[in-house]
């Protein structure tokens, strides 16, 4: 499977939503990393099928999904930001209503096929309502899979979730990713560290960068600092310098600080993690940071 | 099918609603049994066990085919009556041989429930041979002056009144009751909301629009089935209530006269329908369960213009006030009145103002009944209902 995004562009009047995003997605878990308002959820609605771009193309397999009508659906699966899907309906029942959507033909042993991936199998005949937050975020991915979608869309998918339920999800993400993309859009940069395959940032509508994740922390190698420091100057260095983690250790603090030059004599430099290449690409310059 | 009982199951087949609308149906009944028992559909009711007995005597010997023992009897009994109470001599005291208990009862029940409507019977087909003579000779008065529209009006009367008669006597006034009964519509129109202002609100507030936007059939077919689900919901509420009144007055008056014509009640003796009592319930039933489809269709797209339920369902009940105002005025003469009424789908479930009288208009020198013109502008309604389902499809992803 191979979808191409070739120079998306999408407005809303004279708001640019998206200006030219270009990306090629192959099989394995992508993650979709950028701050509120960098045009997510527009990209995400485009690639869904339900907003059509203002220019440029979307390829699956090298066919125009324009073209494609409504079997462009057939090979899509999407799970909404806060599902909570309907209360009254039990398990069973709200998979039965997704696959006559979806024009599902087996339903029965779809149905079960996708319970028992997401370990819901058990809990067919509860109602929705009475689900917890990780079982209903696990039904979220069993209706996404119910058409063997070729593209899983997720929408801040471990939003709301336990650390236990965060990894428990993270690992069913990880079965799902042969044969098949997943876009996965968040803000929490944990979730997409240990499964992505690659990481796009999205930055007010432009696709700002694309890599590995090692390739994204290499691009910000040497500008990562480590140094300890006494209270007052921990509080005087937070509001100058973009830190991304202050630890503290007895009376002073360990700041973790991301700088393109040595913030303090003492400084070190250190490896750095996804998260010190979201704050450097995303938030390096708010806040008078320098 | 499935598709269809799955969307039911997301705002109709819900616990709240179905509780809502067992008890909706105990009101119903209990409506009707406190007019029963106040006297107020037949009032011989509220009296004295005497004179209820007196009225099941007397009613048993004058019911069914009009004959002419049935109406010497009538009028026997009622010439007797009145010249024994005429000069106020008459005895106050329980009397033996006497229907009631009490001669005054007994002139009283036969004057009030007996003779004038036996009256009525016998003397409609001639007062309606009259009223068609009259009209013939209206007819060549407006032919002779050019006047069309009337002349018309007088041909429609003339083709629509012909060889009428009563041949049966049965007191009317349940059939009448029930007609015009409209205590279940108002909780019609609250189960409606109830179970179909939140369709589309409903997949905003839980984040599902996305989803099924998303999805093969998320998009005309799902449409399709949410219009499906309210317009049989509210054909399915029509049929339940209408049922059910017909049964509650069934058993409290029995459902003679039935098969009797529309114009066997007085009240209804100009209407141009020319079908049996029992058919025009019928009709209406069919009339109201149209004019609740629409409505449903209306709350249906107000739920698709609002991102709370809060909103359609204030909506909701505000437009069935305001439709119900307008239906009010179905059979005003004043043609600005009756195009508005036209306009309220609710005038759909007032079959009684629009067929008890000749009630039409013109188009030209076209004379039509005001059924036909409510009928088309109910037509364009809904397919302006349906081009700005497919507008907020389109364009605002519903």
């Amino acid at each position: 499977m191979k979808l191409e995004l070739d120079a998306i562009r999408k407005s809303y009047g004279k708001c640019k939503a998206l200006r030219g995003v270009s990306a090629t997605l192959e099989d394995g878990v992508y993650g979709l990393l950028g701050p509120n308002g960098a045009g997510k959820t527009t990209l995400i609605k485009i690639l869904i099928g339900i907003l059509s771009p203002s220019g440029g193309t979307i390829r699956l397999d090298g066919k125009d999904t324009a073209k494609m009508g409504r079997s462009y659906f057939d090979l899509i699966g999407y799970m909404p930001q806060y599902p909570q899907f309907y209360a009254n309906f039990t398990v069973q029942e709200f998979l039965s209503y997704m696959c006559r959507l979806k024009g599902v033909k087996d339903v029965g042993s779809c149905i079960e096929e996708a319970l028992v991936f997401v370990n819901l199998y058990d809990r067919r005949q509860m109602r929705i309502g009475a689900l917890s937050g990780g079982m209903r975020q696990r039904l979220g991915i069993a209706q996404a899979i119910l058409n063997d979608p070729k593209l899983l869309v997720l929408d801040e998918p471990t939003a709301g979730l336990d650390p236990g339920e965060r990894i428990r999800f993270r690992n069913l993400l990880s079965k799902l990713a042969t044969g098949r993309s997943i876009l996965l859009a968040t803000h929490i940069v944990s979730d997409v560290e240990c499964i992505a395959k690659e990481i796009l940032l999205l930055q007010k509508g432009q696709l700002v960068m694309q890599g590995t994740p090692s390739q994204l922390e290499q691009s910000i190698q040497g500008k990562v600092w480590e140094m300890t420091v006494n209270r007052p100057d921990g509080v005087l260095l937070s509001d100058s310098y973009c830190v991304s983690n202050m630890k503290q250790q007895g009376e002073n603090f360990q700041l973790r600080i991301i700088s393109d030059t040595r913030p303090l004599p003492g400084a070190v430099p250190v490896s750095p993690n996804l998260d010190d290449v979201f704050l450097h690409t995303f938030f390096r310059h708010s806040e008078g940071w320098t | 099918m499935k598709l269809l009982y799955l969307e039911a199951r997301k705002g109709i087949l819900r616990r709240s609603v179905l509780i809502a609308l067992i008890l909706f149906l105990c009101l119903d009944i209990l409506k009707i049994g406190l007019d029963y028992r106040a006297g107020e559909i037949r009032e011989v009711i509220g009296n004295t066990e005497g004179m209820q007995a007196g009225f099941a005597e007397i009613y048993d010997k004058v019911k069914g085919p009009i004959t002419n023992e049935t109406a010497a009897f009538l009028v026997g009994e009622y010439r007797r009556l009145s010249q024994a109470v005429a000069d106020g001599t008459y005895s106050r005291k329980p009397q033996e041989g006497t229907y009631s208990g009490y001669i005054y009862g007994d002139y009283f029940l036969i004057g009030s429930y007996f003779y004038s409507q036996m009256s009525y019977c016998v003397q409609y087909s001639m007062r309606m041979a009259e009223r068609l003579e009259q009209e013939r000779e209206n007819l060549k008065l407006y032919q002779s002056v050019g006047n069309k529209s009337m002349a018309a009006k007088c041909s429609y009367i003339l083709q629509h009144y012909a060889d009428r008669s009563i041949s049966s006597f049965y007191l009317m006034d349940s059939w009448e009751s029930l007609l015009q009964f409209d205590f279940s519509d108002l909780l019609i129109l609250l189960l409606l909301i109830l179970g179909v202002a939140a369709s589309f609100t409903r997949e905003k507030e839980t984040g599902m629009t996305m989803l099924l936007s998303s999805s093969r059939y998320g998009g005309w077919p799902m449409l399709a089935s949410k219009c499906g689900v309210a317009i049989s919901y509210a054909i399915g509420l029509t049929i339940l209530f209408s049922v059910l009144n017909l049964t509650v007055y069934g058993v409290l008056f029995g459902l003679q006269g039935w098969d009797c014509p529309l114009y066997a009640i007085e009240a209804c003796q100009d209407t141009p329908f020319g079908g049996t009592v029992g058919q025009f319930y019928l009709l209406s039933c069919g009339m109201k369960a149209m004019g609740f489809s629409i409505l449903s269709l209306l709350l249906l797209l107000m739920s698709a213009c609002f991102r709370r339920t809060l909103y359609p369902c204030i909506l909701g009940v505000g437009a069935g006030a305001g439709a119900s105002y307008l239906a009010g005025w179905a059979a005003s003469p004043v043609w600005w009145k009756g195009v508005l009424a036209a306009v309220s789908p609710l005038t759909l479930t007032r079959a009684w103002n629009l067929w008890s009288c000749l009630c039409g208009d013109w188009i030209g020198n076209i004379y039509f009944p005001r059924i036909t013109l409510v009928l088309l502008i109910q037509l364009v309604l809904v397919v302006g209902m349906l081009w700005a389902f497919k507008f907020l499809l389109v364009h605002a992803g519903v």
